[in-house]
């Protein structure tokens, strides 16, 4: 390669030796974490019969 | 040579290479689909091929940019360098395959046609997380292309090769946006930490051989400070060459290599008419100057490559004195025959 050439391919890598790894960084910041999701009733023990909802904790969508 | 063209010019070593690589390819592909049938036997084969072509490209892409800077670092890479065009081109087929698949599986349903889908479904491109991250993996797909169609010496010598170099150094564009397409990809669809972190290492060795041996290239040039009243600038001691090998030298803007054969010593430029080789890391064979990239010959009086081929190299004086080598930087017309200096025992 001309002595130009390589300065330019000195300067591309060392420009992508920069930018790339930023990049990685902020793509991997980005990724979605995991939703947590907690039971809303507490699992029925096995042999035992399902408890009930209290009564107390209705639907927004429920009118008396 | 560029006496005339033909397809491809296969030769046994050629062969040779390109069974290797195919063997090579078929088995990644066969352990890929293996284990892909055994940890996730509920993917489609369309899923299964894009997956295995699309993480065989990527690999081989960083192959091929490896083999330039490892062969700086490591001359016994060399004959990896001097077939490295059938890497490439392999690289795009199979880079093809992957793209071809994905139209077919995300594009080909709907009512427009495959390339308005892929440009035109998502168009999120203010979001990271949302990024349509398939239009940089079609980008990516066109250089390789171009370079893969260009590959040709007959496009190199129609060309030119500083527009045939600059065209090729495209791939470190499409380098950046395959890292782009395979993060962002894996960001939506995978979020696999392997994946993740095989992507990071390899960026990492790519940017990071390529810097180290872009610095180490720079400490190699040697420069000389100042010319003689005559114009001559001093090489080194003639000692310090080997016989039927060079020392380069840049004096102003010509990159000199000054050759020692048969008890003579003979100055042609250091850029091979090919591909701007470093003549000057070759050596002499049967008596011609013989790149150490694509094996192009020249003899060293004159910087003819021999009949029937035309290429030519600027010639320069050089002269011995004491035990000292001095070379004159005002190039001669390419092919200008030059006295060899002789060395005095």
């Amino acid at each position: 390669m001309t002595p130009t050439q390589r300065k330019r391919h000195r300067q591309i890598w060392l420009a992508l030796c920069i930018l790339l790894p930023l990049g990685f960084v902020a793509a991997v910041l980005v990724l979605p974490q995991p939703v947590a999701q907690d039971n809303l009733y507490q699992p029925a023990v096995s042999g035992e019969p399902e408890s009930e909802a209290p009564k107390d904790l209705k639907s927004p969508n429920d009118h008396e | 040579m560029s006496n005339h063209y033909v397809p491809v010019q296969w030769n046994r070593q050629k062969r040779r290479y390109d069974r290797y690589l195919l063997f090579l390819i078929l088995i990644y592909l066969g352990l890929f689909i293996g284990l892909q049938l055994a940890f996730f036997s509920e993917i489609t084969p369309e899923t299964m091929i894009i997956r295995a072509t699309g993480t065989l490209a990527f690999l081989l892409l960083h192959v091929v940019l490896s083999i330039g800077p490892l062969a700086r670092l490591n001359p016994r890479v060399m004959p990896l360098l001097y077939n490295r065009r059938h890497l490439g081109v392999m690289l795009f087929l199979v880079a093809m395959i992957h793209g071809v698949f994905n139209l077919i599986q995300f594009h080909a349903l709907g009512n427009t046609d495959v390339i308005t889908s892929l440009l035109t479904s998502n168009t999120q491109y203010g979001s990271l997380v949302n990024f349509p991250f398939q239009v940089l993996g079609f980008l990516a797909l066109i250089i390789l292309f171009l370079m893969a169609a260009t590959s040709h010496d007959f496009w190199l010598k129609n060309l030119g090769s500083r527009v045939w170099k600059t065209l090729h150094m495209l791939v470190y564009v499409a380098y950046a946006l395959l890292v782009f397409h395979v993060m962002l990809g894996v960001v939506q669809l995978e979020q696999s930490p392997v994946w993740i972190g095989l992507t990071g290492l390899g960026m990492l060795w790519i940017t990071g051989l390529h810097v180290r041996v872009g610095f180490l290239e720079q400490k190699k040039e040697h420069r000389p400070d100042q010319a003689e009243a005559d114009g001559f600038v001093r090489v080194c001691a003639v000692g310090e060459i080997l016989e039927n090998r060079a020392k380069t030298l840049i004096a102003g803007d010509q990159n000199i290599a000054v050759f020692k054969y048969d008890g003579k010593l003979s100055a042609v430029s250091n850029l091979c008419r090919h591909q701007n080789g470093p003549l000057g890391e070759g050596k002499i064979v049967d008596g011609c100057i013989t790149c150490p990239w694509h094996g192009y010959q020249y003899l060293p009086e004159n910087g003819q490559s021999p009949p029937p081929f035309t290429e030519k190299l600027e010639t320069y004086d050089v002269r011995v004195i004491g035990q000292d080598v001095y070379v004159h930087p005002e190039p001669h017309p390419p092919g200008t025959e030059r006295p060899a200096a002789t060395i005095h025992p």
